[in-house]
């Protein structure tokens, strides 16, 4: 990866204060969405689009995006229409009112290496528009987009900071940008339909003529592409085996496909939580032997350890005992208060399974109950007429059928036989 | 040549397939060809698909989720192919509590002027092709009066479809509950007579005489979403990110309040049902046909399903929280003495004095 001290535009001046950035995953795909459209469509102009989110104190959240209208000028200068942009600003903000967004960002493609020329003139154009000097640069890599792996995200955000020109004019100030981590954060609406979409698997190829005959491969049937490979792999065009209406799910009712879907979604999810655990583990194992690998050696560690790697390991250890409910010194006489709020969900849980166990049985009995209430009429209005008064009532009620049947079953066949 | 447009040019056959992602590109001018065509004015039943892109969908269900328990709705841009509706983009619209309006939309039409207006500028030239609003945890189905608007709509600005979400029960159920709907213009009688009453099998009590009252005046469509390769890839990346949200959620928790309300209405549709088939006394030996028991019967199996339902989803949330409890909180007792002992030992350690000396 290139040098970033040898972009002009980036400044190695340390954060005076730690700013934490949380990305919303709508915010990429609005991205994504843009950025194919746009090629798709072979729009000339450049790809530019702002961000909006909160700020609180030091957390800024980037929630949603949009595309701004631009224009070139001089055929290298980015032009955006002041006129469009503060429209645009109004409109969103009058549908993010609760609670209220504003522009935290821009959004434009740039190379890996960094912020160029023309991304510091749009963020300087933005800040003029919006008036505060706190719009911070999402960068798009295109290139990185093809070696995905090891779930890097092909986006860097960097936060814009005044530098002081040296040796230019008092009260000149100079955009530069600095390289800000950020960690991504949903809210579960957010996340069902992120996750739905990911697992669903629809390519946008085109619609064939007669289209109804086929059910097209991203369909809301009841969870029977949800298959433990295709979780989180949400691609592909091969999804012909997707479109199988009940050749191999047959055996399975809707309800299983989603209690399946969604204990495959926990497993995939802990799965990835043991290989990050061994991965420290591994990490700490092949430290080389020092004062920190074992208590009885004196030698220094290496010249290269990550002290602050260590530390973090170090202090989630140590959080570790907060998850252990607390125990009293006689686990049998009194429960925390934990233990007991989990125990009486699981009992609200299986109350409910019981419940509808019970009208399902209900309904069977009373099914049942019509049937026989049916053959008995025939019968005894084959043999006699006289039991008519017994065995004719409805009896439709839920325990009266039973006493019925009972009575009339038994006078019937003593009659009968 | 700026930087950017190189890298544009140079990187865009790789991050767009015209065959995997051919519904994002559209060809405003061909597209008006098509549509004066008018095909669906002969077939009331013209329209079976919808193809909603991943970013619409998911604007759309953040958007019904924080209305809250209010209703909210919204537009949708897209273009008709045959006989599907492509969905490309959504957006808010700033009117709430749409259900008891017929006008709702009407005041927001200055706000839509002007969007799309802005839109067109900005390059987005596809036209608003439907409409979409939330029913918070009563069920994807078209009120009276969305019939109503749907059906103005189609008169004035067809082609244009429905859409109605259902965030509370697309929580609870962890996966998105959504519907797509065309009227049926006044006076047409569909050939099957339940054409959108069997997919509803839990409309609460307040609205099933809304529901029932029109649900054979429109039809659905089958829902389905697209993505583009971009899309797919930046999933599969996102996907690390995300796992701890799985695996930390807490359904039970954040659904109490929804479950308790559906399983309130259960209760009165049970009772509803028992009302229904109590034996009557006045009634002859032979009086009981086989007709007065049906309706109850069906309404009893509808009753069976929800309630299945309902107790599924349950399970599925103590699955959630079992898994956690096992994962994070059986083993943490002994991780807890572990720990203490470690720290124990590094406390006696003198690092200070090894740094010092070395």
């Amino acid at each position: 990866m290139a040098d970033p001290t040898a972009n002009d535009l980036l400044t190695t001046k340390a954060p005076d204060a730690a700013l934490s950035v949380q990305l919303h995953p709508l915010v990429l795909l609005t991205i994504t969405d843009y950025i194919t459209r746009h090629i798709s469509r072979r729009q000339p102009n450049p790809i530019v689009g702002a961000v909006i989110g909160q700020q609180n104190g030091r957390t800024i959240t980037l929630e949603h995006a949009y595309e701004v209208k631009t224009s070139l000028q001089n055929d290298s200068d980015i032009l955006l229409n002041h006129e469009f942009f503060a429209d645009r600003m109004e409109q969103y903000k009058d549908v993010h009112k609760v609670p209220a967004l504003d522009v935290q960002a821009v959004f434009m493609l740039g190379s890996t290496v960094g912020p160029a020329e023309e991304h510091a003139k749009v963020v300087k154009q933005v800040q003029e528009m919006v008036e505060t000097d706190a719009i911070m640069l999402v960068l798009f890599h295109a290139e990185m987009v093809d070696q995905l792996q090891g779930g890097k995200l092909p986006i860097t955000i960097y936060e814009s900071v005044v530098d002081q020109q040296e040796g230019g004019e008092v009260g000149s100030k100079d955009v530069r940008f600095r390289e800000l981590s950020f960690e991504v954060e949903t809210g579960e609406a957010e996340m069902i339909a992120v996750d739905f979409v990911a697992t669903g698997g629809g390519n946008a190829t085109a619609v064939p003529q007669a289209a109804d005959t086929i059910p097209p491969p991203g369909t809301v049937e009841a969870g029977s592409s949800k298959t433990a490979e295709k979780k989180g792999k949400g691609k592909g065009k091969s999804k012909d085996d997707d479109s199988d209406p009940d050749s191999t799910h047959s055996v399975l009712s809707p309800e299983d496909e989603e209690l399946i879907a969604s204990l495959t979604a926990k497993t995939n999810a802990i799965k990835m939580l043991n290989q990050r655990i061994n991965l420290i583990r591994s990490y700490l194992q092949s430290l080389p032997p020092s004062y920190l690998t074992s208590p009885t050696s004196t030698e220094a560690p290496a010249e290269d350890t990550n002290h602050p790697l260590l530390r973090s390991i170090s202090a989630l250890l140590s959080r570790l005992p907060l998850l252990a409910p607390p125990t009293s010194s006689s686990e049998t006489t009194h429960h925390s208060s934990l233990a007991s709020a989990a125990s009486k969900e699981k009992e609200d849980v299986h109350l409910t399974t019981l419940l509808s166990s019970l009208t399902r049985s209900i309904s069977e009995a009373q099914a049942l109950g019509s049937k026989f209430h049916t053959l008995t009429r025939e019968k005894t209005a084959k043999d006699r007429n006289v039991m008519s008064g017994g065995g004719g009532r409805g009896g439709f009620g839920q325990g009266e059928a039973y006493g019925d049947f009972g009575a009339s079953g038994a006078s019937g066949s003593g009659l009968g036989s | 040549m700026d930087v950017q447009k190189s890298w544009e040019i140079e990187n865009s056959v790789k991050l767009v397939d015209p065959t995997r992602d051919a519904l994002y590109a559209y060809d405003h001018e061909a597209n008006k060809k098509i549509v004066n065509d008018k095909p669906w004015k002969k077939d009331p039943n013209h329209f079976k698909h919808v193809r909603i892109s991943a970013v619409a969908l998911i604007k759309m269900v953040m958007h019904a989720r924080s209305g809250g328990d209010i209703e909210v709705m919204g537009l949708m841009l897209g273009y008709v192919e045959h006989a599907t509706f492509i969905v490309t983009d959504a957006l808010r619209l700033p009117v709430e509590g749409t259900e008891t309006r017929v006008n709702a939309a009407s005041e927001a039409d200055e706000y839509m002027v002007n969007y799309l207006a802005r839109s067109r500028e900005a390059g987005q030239v596809e036209n608003a092709v439907g409409w979409y609003h939330s029913h918070p945890g009563y069920g994807c189905w078209l009120s009276g009066i969305d019939v109503t608007t749907q059906n103005t709509n189609q008169t004035f600005q067809d082609p244009f479809l429905a859409v109605v979400i259902d965030p509370h029960r697309t929580i609870s159920a962890g996966k998105v509950e959504i519907g797509a709907f065309r009227t049926y213009p006044e006076g047409y009688k569909p050939e099957g007579a339940d054409s959108s009453s069997d997919g509803m099998a839990a409309v609460p009590m307040a609205k099933a005489a809304d529901f029932g009252a029109h649900a054979h005046r429109y039809y659905p469509l089958e829902v389905s979403h697209y993505k583009s390769t971009l899309d797919s890839k930046l999933l599969e990346a996102l996907w690390n990110k995300y796992w701890v949200q799985t695996l930390s959620s807490s359904p039970l928790f954040t659904n109490r309040d929804y479950v308790t309300a559906q399983i309130q209405d259960l209760g009165g549709k049970a009772k509803q049902v028992q009302d229904l088939m109590q034996p009557r006394s006045s009634m002859g030996p032979m009086g009981i046909s086989k007709g007065k028991g049906k309706p109850g019967e069906e309404q009893l199996a509808k009753v069976v399903k929800s309630a299945e339902k309902i107790a599924n989803e349950e399970r599925m949330g103590l699955m959630a929280a079992m898994v956690k409890e096992k994962v994070f909180g059986a083993q943490a007792g002994e991780a807890a003495l572990a720990a203490q002992s470690a720290e124990t030992n590094g406390a006696t350690d003198t690092h200070m004095t090894d740094a010092k000396a070395a």
